[in-house]
């Protein structure tokens, strides 16, 4: 029976493409095969918030039908507060209606004005160097570059592109404030735990510009969420840390530039929080990452619950029959021998393995 | 002879957020049979994003259990079925996979439309994120903005009888109407018309080609509870999701295409007809609760009701939404169902602490299970608080049948699905999750699980083939974990409240002694009838007024009938040893036997 499991990639080097799009159509700013910085803008638009609508009609006195001729402005002109949208210019009775807010006329009818208010540009970066290889028009770019990509489980919706630094000395070490030297400044930290929030103000002392962080208390999420800077959680929830392959990956890395891209995971679409390195491209370029395989035999798997939870390992052996796990519930289990572990191979449900990639 | 129908095999499909299921029903000795199940990770989700691929890894297990071929070679179900075994009649369909569908409902009175609308929407895993009515006092303008940054994919309308009120309902439709042309062509949201049917045609002109539209008989042709009409408007909504999610996700029209054409309506829907369905043909008040990954239904099916009433929350889900489900459960909630076998945890974490991280850790991991009993009592804990979160919302909306003086619920027969449920370890951990997650009241007649998740099967293939349906259900496709007595009314802990005597069959007594705050267990085994007979102490209710007894006829079950002498509410001690070892002592009596 084919089981596929959840793919993370915790990957070395690979070609990678991201899609940087805009929520609405708007302007498009680079150009296909264009090399692009982690802050060139790739494209822009306006978001309208606000709106305001105006009984234009109504408030001239006139029947919506006739408005037309007393209009002064018109879809798509754009407005400032106390401007004139229409005008009845009767010696006796000479009526005005004014504009309630700076912005774009985006629809006259029924006698009314829709006026979306005027807001600043929404503009996409490209977050990391690259080459944008697609445009997709009036929306964005779909960008590519080579290097490791290490997939998280949480982040707080924020990203920065900056230098990685690894402190502390193990897979599981906390953050504590005696880490935070002045060398820090301006990096993005990644550390094996955050089990209290003491010391996130001191990551705005100096003026760090993200933190990936192996696991956290989940009581924690509020302040994290309140962060200026990306904080993204590679592993999970609890005390476990960084799994090896990951600080592994994180400490190869250490002293490059990294883009953290902490978006929520949305498991429908497969977003995930991020953290690509770029790398220099060998001659040949390596392979994309791999999605979507099913369990089988002589596989890397991460354990995600229960035993084990965090650590890696190699399947070993599938059940084609349903046993009984630890708590007492059937289902089909793999035998996974951890890796740089001399214990005995644990037996662990299909469900609680997602592949290692 | 001209070629006859044949319906003799049946495949019913489920294609959820974390899972796919498949059964297979078939003719046994002359009549239809359940036969077997499999299931397999759903990928309707990305990276497939594509329901096909789990299907067949589901078929692909399900043939392997039952030796049969169900595929062909290119991965097509083999219809119709032929002379070996092989192949299948009849496919069905439910889906409940993808992301809640966001909902701006409209109408007129908040306490009328709008709920009827709500009650609509509450089928097809609709999350309400806006709704405008005349007791909204926004500005236009702000009702506007809070539309486009709801940015829902589906518009519910709803108000007005037949002649009834037409202008009032139409002047909240402009902004409506405005709102949807300020979203990007291609992200504008369906609309389903239930109201008025004078102003449809208005309706449809005023959103023009901008939208979808479809529309069903008014939901409330005249006024009054017991005039609504609700049943073409969950149907005709059924279509306008399976539209959405062909949108949304693969495999979907190919899948439709195989069962004859027909859409694939949401599970939560399918299973409401099936709850329904047994409500009338036993002619008893049926409650089903369903605790999936992404989301939780509660079906209530009272005797003689017009219509099922259905709550379906994609916010209280067991696996992707564990998370948001913490927003509406206080973690104290949570925390009181851990009993004192907790093992130490980790870096001595917290009670609270290790729930709240298992909970995270859930939401990241949606298809995980429990791996070892401490895990097991969190799953179990976040399962009955899923389903007391549903219940208080549903509650209020059911009709007097079903709730009893205390303001509780009181129903025949209680049906639990779900992994968390179904698949638990033992009976009684199920039996118990049900009894603290919905808190019936009085006598309940069966306390069954859906382990195979047959009732959306069932209900989706009962206008297709009823009687294939009636035969499967005669055999008893739902286990059933058996009777439970449920005591209301006020004692001191430990004060004896109850007497019960069970004459088994063959002319066996069991007796207990049920005292306030503790559960009993007599052993009565699966299918084997037994007579009943309680005597509540003055001022105790066990279903048949307080102090007054009487006997029942009871059947038993997987775990035997089930004494509960903890009052309802559930009384908690406020000493938190004391509760550990309550909650231990309740765990230890229903899954020991």
């Amino acid at each position: 029976m084919a089981y596929v499991p959840t793919t993370t990639h915790v990957t070395l080097l690979a070609t990678l493409q991201r899609d940087r799009l805009l929520p609405v159509p708007g302007e498009v700013a680079v150009q296909e095969n264009q090399r692009v910085d982690a802050t060139t803008i790739v494209a822009r638009t306006t978001l309208a918030k606000h709106h305001r609508l105006v009984e234009v009609a109504r408030k001239l006195g006139v029947p919506p039908r006739r408005l037309d001729a007393f209009l002064v402005k018109h879809e798509g002109d754009l407005v400032k507060k106390g401007e004139p949208l229409a005008a009845r210019r009767e010696l006796l009775l000479p009526r005005e209606v004014l504009s309630p807010a700076d912005g774009t006329i985006v629809a006259i009818g029924e006698g009314k004005a829709l006026i979306a208010v005027s807001e600043p540009p929404v503009e996409i970066r490209a977050g990391m160097p690259a080459t944008v290889t697609k445009v997709i028009a009036d929306y964005g770019v779909t960008l590519e570059t080579v290097g490791a990509l290490l997939e998280g489980v949480w982040g707080n919706g924020q990203e920065a592109f900056g230098v990685l630094r690894v402190v502390g000395s193990g897979l599981a070490d906390p953050l504590a404030p005696e880490m935070m030297e002045l060398e820090l400044r301006g990096t993005v930290i990644a550390v094996g735990t955050l089990l209290d929030a003491s010391t996130l103000g001191k990551l705005a002392e100096i003026n760090a510009r993200g933190l990936v962080v192996g696991s956290i208390y989940s009581e924690l999420i509020p302040e994290l969420q309140k962060l200026a800077i990306p904080a993204l959680v590679v592993d999970g929830f609890g005390a476990q840390g960084f799994s090896q392959a990951t600080y592994t990956l994180l400490a190869s890395n250490a002293g490059r530039e990294a883009w953290v891209n902490a978006q929520t995971w949305d498991q429908f679409t497969g977003r995930r929080p991020e953290v690509i390195i770029p790398l220099p491209s060998p001659s040949q370029a390596p392979a994309a990452p791999v999605n979507g395989e099913a369990l089988r035999e002589g596989l890397r798997v991460r354990i995600v619950r229960g035993q084990g939870a965090g650590f890696v390992g190699q399947i070993l052996a599938l059940s084609d029959d349903l046993l009984f796990a630890t708590s007492g519930v059937r289902s089909r289990l793999a035998t996974v021998k951890l890796e740089e572990s001399a214990d005995p191979p644990l037996l662990v449900p299909f469900a609680n393995l997602e592949i290692l990639e | 002879m001209a070629d006859t129908y044949r319906a003799d095999t049946i495949l019913a499909l489920d294609i959820g957020s974390a899972t796919t299921r498949v059964s297979l029903f078939d003719v046994v000795e002359g009549v239809h049979r359940f036969v077997a199940s499999a299931e397999a990770p759903s990928t309707a989700a990305a990276p497939y994003l594509d329901c096909s691929e789990g299907v067949h890894h589901a078929v692909r297990d399900l043939e392997t259990l039952t030796g049969r071929s169900l595929m062909d070679a290119q991965s097509q179900v083999i219809m119709p079925g032929n002379e070996n075994g092989n192949g299948v009649d009849v496919l069905v369909g439910t889906l409940s996979a993808g992301p809640a569908v966001r909902t701006l409902l409209v109408g007129l009175l908040p306490e009328i439309s709008l709920e009827n609308a709500r009650q609509v929407a509450a089928s097809a895993y609709c999350s309400i994120v806006e709704a405008f009515s005349l007791g909204d006092h926004r500005r236009d303008y702000e009702q506007l903005d809070a539309a486009v940054r709801a940015h829902p994919n589906l518009l519910v309308i709803s108000g007005g009888t037949d002649g009834g009120a037409k202008d009032a309902l139409f002047r909240q439709l402009e902004t409506a109407n405005i709102a949807c042309n300020l979203l990007p062509p291609g992200s504008r949201p369906y609309v389903l018309y239930i109201g008025n049917p004078a102003l449809k045609a208005k309706v449809a002109q005023l959103f023009g080609e901008a939208v979808v539209m479809s529309s069903a008989a008014n939901v409330q042709p005249t006024l009054g509870e017991e005039a609504r009409v609700l049943a073409p408007a969950r149907v005709e909504l059924a279509k306008v999701f399976h539209d959405l999610r062909q949108s949304q996700i693969g495999g979907l029209a190919r899948l439709a295409q195989m069962g004859g054409g027909y859409p694939l309506p949401p599970t939560a829907l399918a299973e409401s007809q099936m709850v329904q369905y047994l409500s009338r043909s036993v002619g008893k008040s049926v409650l089903s609760a369903n605790v999936g990954a992404s989301s939780c239904s509660l079906i209530a099916a009272p005797r003689n009701a017009s219509a099922p009433y259905i709550n379906v929350r994609p916010d209280l889900g067991l696996g992707f939404t564990a998370s948001k489900a913490m927003s509406a459960i206080p973690m104290g909630n949570l925390t009181r169902w851990l009993p004192a076998g907790l093992v130490e945890t980790a870096g001595n974490r917290s009670p609270e602490g290790a729930m709240s991280d298992f909970v995270f850790n859930k939401t990241v991991h949606p298809r995980s299970i429990p791996a070892d009993v401490n895990d097991l009592y969190f799953e179990l804990a976040l399962t009955r608080e899923i389903l007391r979160a549903n219940l208080r919302q549903a509650r209020p909306n059911w009709p007097a049948a079903v709730r009893s003086t205390h303001g509780m619920q009181t129903f025949d027969v209680v049906i639990g699905g779900g992994a968390a449920l179904g698949q638990a370890p033992h009976p009684g951990l199920a039996a118990l999750a049900l009894l603290d997650g919905l808190e019936p009241c009085g006598f309940v007649q069966a306390l069954m699980v859906d382990e195979h998740h047959l009732l959306a099967a069932l209900g989706v293939l009962a206008p297709i083939n009823p009687l294939a349906v009636a035969q499967v259900l005669e055999g008893e496709p739902f286990p059933s974990l058996g009777a439970a007595v449920c005591a209301t009314g006020s004692a001191r802990p430990g004060e004896k409240i109850c007497q019960a005597k069970l004459t088994c069959a063959d002319g066996t007594e069991l007796t207990a002694e049920l005292k306030f705050g503790s559960l009993e267990i007599l052993p009565l085994p699966l299918g084997q009838r037994g007579k009943l007979n309680l005597r509540p102490r003055g001022g105790i209710d066990v279903g048949f007024g307080p102090g007054r007894g009487a006997t029942r006829e009871v059947v038993g079950g997987t775990v035997g009938v089930i004494l509960d002498g903890r009052g309802r509410p559930i009384a908690f001690s406020d000493n938190p040893a004391e509760r550990r070892e309550a909650v231990q002592q309740w765990i230890d009596r229903v899954s020991s036997l």
